[in-house]
This record gives C-alpha cells, sequence and structure tokens, in this order.
C-alpha cells in the first residue's frame, strides 16, 4: 500500500466556522476506507478536501501518487460522486453512465464495453435505454455510481485510480447495498494495490462488515482511525454518537456487529 | 435506441433546403426555378434573376445564418445554464443590443448621419455593441474570486434586462414619432435590410461560431451532471464558462445588429428538437443549426407572404408562431422536464 493523498495539519474554516481541524491522515491504495461520524462532523467536507474541490485553509494536501496537475489527467484517476445529483435533462441511464468516459481516449468500443460493465455491476443494464429523470431515487443512485465506476474501471497508467464516494448506500435497499460493498471490494481486489476507495457511510454495520480501514470523524478531527475492530467499539460509538450499544462478534467473519443496547 | 446523427441531419437539412427555395421563389415578382439559372426573355418589368441573386439570395443566406446562430446558441445557454427554459437574452445581450440600438438612432444623426460601415449602419454597430457591453457587465456582477455563478449570471440578466427596458422606455418617452417608430420596428425583428455586405459580416462572424459552438458538445453534456461533476469529469469549468458566454454574447450581439430582436427561435428550436433528438449535444447542436435556420427561413417567407405586397416584421411572426407552439409543449410533451 502506497500513500495516495497526504493531509499534513489540514484544517478548513467558512466565515467563523472551523469544519476541519488539524487533521493528519494518508488515504492509501488498495484500500477500501469508510469514513464514519455523526451528522455535521466534516464527512463531506473531508471528501471534498480530497477531491480537490475545497483548498484547504490551513496545513496542505500532498498527492505523492500522483505527478500531474492537468483536468482530465485527474479526471482519469479520480472520481468523485456526490451525494446529491442535479441532472434533469432526458439522458437515458446508459448516456449518463457514458458520460463518465468524457476525460478518457481509449475509443468507443472498450467504453462502451466498460459502460455495459459498470451497469451490470449495479445492476441496472436492463434500465439502460430508460429515461434517467424517470428512475426512482435508489435506481438514480446505482446509475450515478455505475457512471463513477465507470470512470476508474480500469488503469491507464502506473498511477493509482482513487474513487471518493459521498453516502453511496443512502437511497439503496438492503439488496443493493450489499452489492455495492461487494463490487467496491472486488475492483480494489482486482486493482491490485492501484485504486483505493473512500466511502461515507452512516450504516455503521456495513462499515464493519466491508470495510478494511474505518475513520470516524467528530467535530472536524480523526475521533478514531484503523481497523473496523479496532475502532467500532461501544465506547467509541457512545461517545461519539451519544448512542448506547452493544458490539457483538459476527460468527462466520469475526467482524464486529452492533445493536442497540436497550 | 436514439436516432442516428446522419438521419438527423439528413431530415433537417432537407427541410432547410425546402425552407430556403420557399424563401427564394416567393415573392410580389413571381419568379421560377428555372430563373435561378437561365436567362429568359420575358416580359417582366424587373429581371427575374436580379430579383432572386440581389434581393432574395442574401436575404435567404442571412435568415439561415441569423436562425442558425439564435437556435444554437439557445441550445448552448441551455446547457451551460442547465436550464431548458434558459434563451440566448439570459445574459442581457437582446436586451442591450435594443438599447444599443436605439441610443444610436436618438443620437446617431447627429454623429454623422446614419452613415453605413461594412453595409452596417449606425444602429447596427450600436446594436452591436450595446450587446456586448450588456453582457459583459451580467458575466462582470456574477464573477467573484471564487469563480462565476450561473445563478447569479440568471439574476443579473434579470436585472440588466430590466435596467436596458427601462432606460428604451425613457427615450421611447422623449423621442418624435418618426424616432419612436424607427425604433419600435427595429425591436419587431425584420431581414428586410438583407444585403450582400451583411451577409459579408455575417459569415465573418456567424460562420466561425457554426463550426466553434458544436466543438463544445461533450463539456456541455458532462455540464448536465453539475458543475461539480464536470470538474471532475476533467472540464475547465470556468474557462468553457467565459468562453461560451462570450462566443454566445457575440453571436447574439451580431444577429440583433443584423436582423433586430427575433423573439423565440433561441428558446423554442433547443426545446423542440430535444424531445427528438435528445439532450445529447452532439446530436441537438447540429440539430438546433438547421432547425433554427429553417425556422426563421419559414417565418421569414410568411412574414413577406401573410400581407404581400407589403411585409410583416419577422420577429413578430416567430412570437406568434412561436408562443403557441411552446405553449402547447408545455402543456402535451411527455418528455419534458418539469
Amino acid at each position: 500500500m502506497s500513500a495516495l493523498i497526504t493531509l499534513e495539519n489540514v484544517g478548513f474554516r467558512v466565515a467563523s466556522r472551523s469544519l476541519l481541524n488539524a487533521l493528519n491522515l494518508s488515504i492509501h491504495s488498495g484500500e477500501l476506507c469508510m469514513l464514519v461520524g455523526p451528522n455535521g462532523a466534516g464527512k463531506s467536507t473531508l471528501l471534498g478536501v480530497l477531491a480537490g474541490d475545497l483548498a484547504p485553509t490551513q496545513g496542505q494536501r500532498l498527492t505523492p501518487a500522483w505527478s500531474h496537475t492537468a483536468p482530465s489527467w485527474l479526471a482519469r484517476h479520480r472520481a468523485v460522486l456526490p451525494q446529491q445529483s442535479s441532472l434533469n435533462f432526458d439522458f437515458s441511464v446508459e448516456e449518463v453512465v457514458a458520460l463518465s468516459r468524457t476525460p478518457h481516449a481509449s475509443g468507443a468500443q472498450r467504453d462502451r464495453a466498460i459502460v455495459h460493465e459498470a451497469l451490470a455491476a449495479m445492476d441496472v443494464a436492463d434500465l439502460a435505454d430508460a429515461a434517467y429523470t424517470r428512475l426512482s431515487g435508489g435506481e438514480r443512485q446505482r446509475v450515478q455510481l455505475a457512471r463513477v465506476l465507470a470512470q476508474v474501471w480500469e488503469a491507464v497508467d502506473d498511477a493509482p485510480r482513487l474513487l471518493l464516494l459521498d453516502e453511496p448506500t443512502a437511497a439503496l435497499d438492503l439488496a443493493h447495498q450489499r452489492q455495492l460493498m461487494r463490487v467496491l471490494g472486488d475492483l480494489v481486489a482486482a486493482a491490485g494495490n492501484a485504486l483505493g476507495v473512500v466511502a461515507v457511510i452512516h450504516d455503521l454495520n456495513l462499515a464493519a462488515a466491508y470495510a478494511q480501514r474505518v475513520i470516524c470523524l467528530n467535530h472536524g478531527q480523526v475521533a478514531a482511525d484503523g481497523t473496523p475492530q479496532q475502532v467500532l467499539n461501544a465506547a467509541l460509538v457512545n461517545d461519539v454518537f451519544s448512542c448506547e450499544v452493544r458490539v457483538l462478534n459476527h460468527p462466520d467473519t469475526g467482524r464486529p456487529v452492533l445493536v442497540y443496547a436497550n | 435506441m436514439r436516432q442516428s446523427l446522419a438521419l438527423i441531419v439528413a431530415v433537417l437539412t432537407a427541410l432547410a433546403a425546402a425552407a430556403a427555395l420557399g424563401s427564394l421563389l416567393t415573392g410580389p415578382a413571381s419568379v421560377s426555378l428555372v430563373d435561378l439559372f437561365v436567362r429568359r426573355e420575358s416580359g417582366a418589368v424587373v429581371d427575374p434573376r436580379l430579383v432572386v441573386w440581389e434581393l432574395r439570395m442574401p436575404r435567404t443566406v442571412l435568415t439561415f445564418l441569423v436562425g442558425a446562430v439564435l437556435a444554437l446558441s439557445g441550445a448552448v445557454m441551455q446547457g451551460l445554464f442547465r436550464n431548458p427554459l434558459a434563451d440566448p437574452s439570459i445574459i442581457g445581450v437582446t436586451s442591450g443590443a435594443s438599447l444599443g440600438a436605439s441610443v444610436a438612432i436618438v443620437f446617431g444623426a447627429s454623429l454623422g448621419g446614419y452613415a453605413q460601415w461594412a453595409g452596417l449602419s449606425v444602429v447596427a454597430l450600436g446594436a452591436f455593441a450595446g450587446g456586448l457591453a450588456a453582457s459583459a457587465l451580467v458575466y462582470a456582477l456574477a464573477t467573484r474570486a471564487s469563480g462565476t455563478s450561473v445563478m447569479t449570471m440568471l439574476l443579473a440578466g434579470i436585472a440588466i434586462t430590466a435596467l436596458a427596458g427601462a432606460i428604451n422606455s425613457t427615450l421611447d418617452y422623449f423621442v418624435d414619432d418618426d424616432m419612436l417608430r424607427r425604433m419600435s420596428l427595429w425591436q419587431m425583428g425584420g431581414l428586410d435590410g438583407a444585403n450582400w455586405a451583411r451577409v459579408g459580416f455575417a459569415l465573418l462572424i456567424l460562420l466561425p461560431m457554426l463550426v466553434i459552438l458544436p466543438a463544445h458538445a461533450r463539456t456541455l453534456n458532462a455540464f448536465l451532471l453539475g458543475e461539480s461533476e464536470a470538474r471532475h469529469l476533467g472540464i475547465a469549468v470556468d474557462v468553457v464558462k467565459r468562453r461560451l458566454v462570450v462566443l454566445v454574447a457575440l453571436s447574439v450581439a451580431a444577429s440583433v445588429a443584423l436582423a433586430g430582436v427575433i423573439a423565440f427561435v433561441g428558446l423554442v428550436v433547443p426545446h423542440m428538437l430535444r424531445l427528438w433528438v435528445g439532450p445529447d449535444h452532439r446530436r441537438l447542436l447540429p440539430a438546433s443549426i438547421l432547425g433554427g435556420g429553417s425556422l426563421l427561413l419559414i417565418a421569414d417567407t410568411l412574414a413577406r407572404v401573410l400581407v404581400s405586397p407589403a411585409e410583416m416584421p419577422t420577429g413578430i411572426v416567430t412570437a406568434l408562431l412561436g408562443a403557441p407552439v411552446f405553449v402547447w409543449m408545455l402543456r402535451s410533451a411527455p418528455g419534458l422536464p418539469r
């Protein structure tokens, strides 16, 4: 694993409000990392800083693995799923996903193949010709996910790729949440250390079951950072989320499972 | 599946060719297809070939170019603003050009009369300058250190349009009847002033736009996802935004200078075509060029036929045709984003 992005003493302030405070952390390729924390903890802001959308007002963001800064080069190595989508034009599902190939020069045939693989991965292949604006919220979410997946689907050179997802499971049903987690895990594994994923997740059990690393934010600072076993303990959840839980062990995987204490 | 670009272009080119032929052959003097190319001994007072080549041909070419550029500009603005109800006038260019024309009509007489310059009157030049100045002001108002907000641009456009309209009305109030008539005719839009010199100006400014603007089709597609999404797809959002606003301002200011205010073409044509070809700008922009040119040719032909041997301002015809069609679309079109 190598560092994709390193934040050194990063702070981010808007007006007089401090959203991120003295963050020191590295995001690695080859890692499925989940970002958890209560509302307003700074998760989306951190994702924005990682994406390069927000310039830190303090400290610095380093990208040791990326030597280029051209927007189109970055777009071939980094995809971002925003929390909300504002698309209200009648693109077909396939056309929306095909937009992901805008920065690439891989040829129409290869692009079409990747788009179809991404559609299948998100279980929206049968909606390929449907109008995006007429889909349900969860279906739209899966189409947008297929779009960002297709953007970093395969390596274009030696530089590692990064996928940043803001609440990717928010509108998904149980089966599709699980499918997404498996697809992300498979992509990271298949890329062999050339792809990093950071996803903001609210469901702690989803993070516990699938993450390799969990970063818990609170008040713009890192409250805990490590494996699910290290981070997701009763004391931390009680402390950060003000929610009393008990932590069990999954009988098959040994990963933590959180249940309400009463 | 969507229609292929080849089919769309073929159908619309046929429409444009038919509209152009109709425009060439329609008018008070009767002209037949043969007259276009063969000199005939006829009893007519006016040589039909002269009518076609010196009067109708420049008008047909100019009408097509103006209609094409207005529809194309509308499609680009709708993409840039991610709003199917955007219109080229949204950046203040149309009202600015109207005001520029009015100012030139009122004060131009004392500044070298209504002299011609490269086929353009002082009034036309005033319109061109006014359109550019108003859109520059709108763009400046919407630009901060952090970038240009299309939402602020939209609001600034409304404000500048209202201000230009108010100044225009003030001028209306104080000028004499002759000037008032000229000013209001200008705002109705018409292509009766067409000549080869104006066609030359149109070819110089409008023709390059028909190539440069469609080259941004993929960029505009990405814009429809949202500005940050477009940025994540590798597009230098602020650079593109500034470039497109400048190009559209030039296009629309030039078209108002050449033909006055032509309403509704920029709004309705891309809108109607989107229902047929979908939102992909790689199909929509070429379709808008051909569709906009065709529509304005048809409207201009009607303007000459309806009250023949006199003619109506073309801008009135486009509004009379465009507004009902637009209302019909709002009520019934199934694929329209609401």
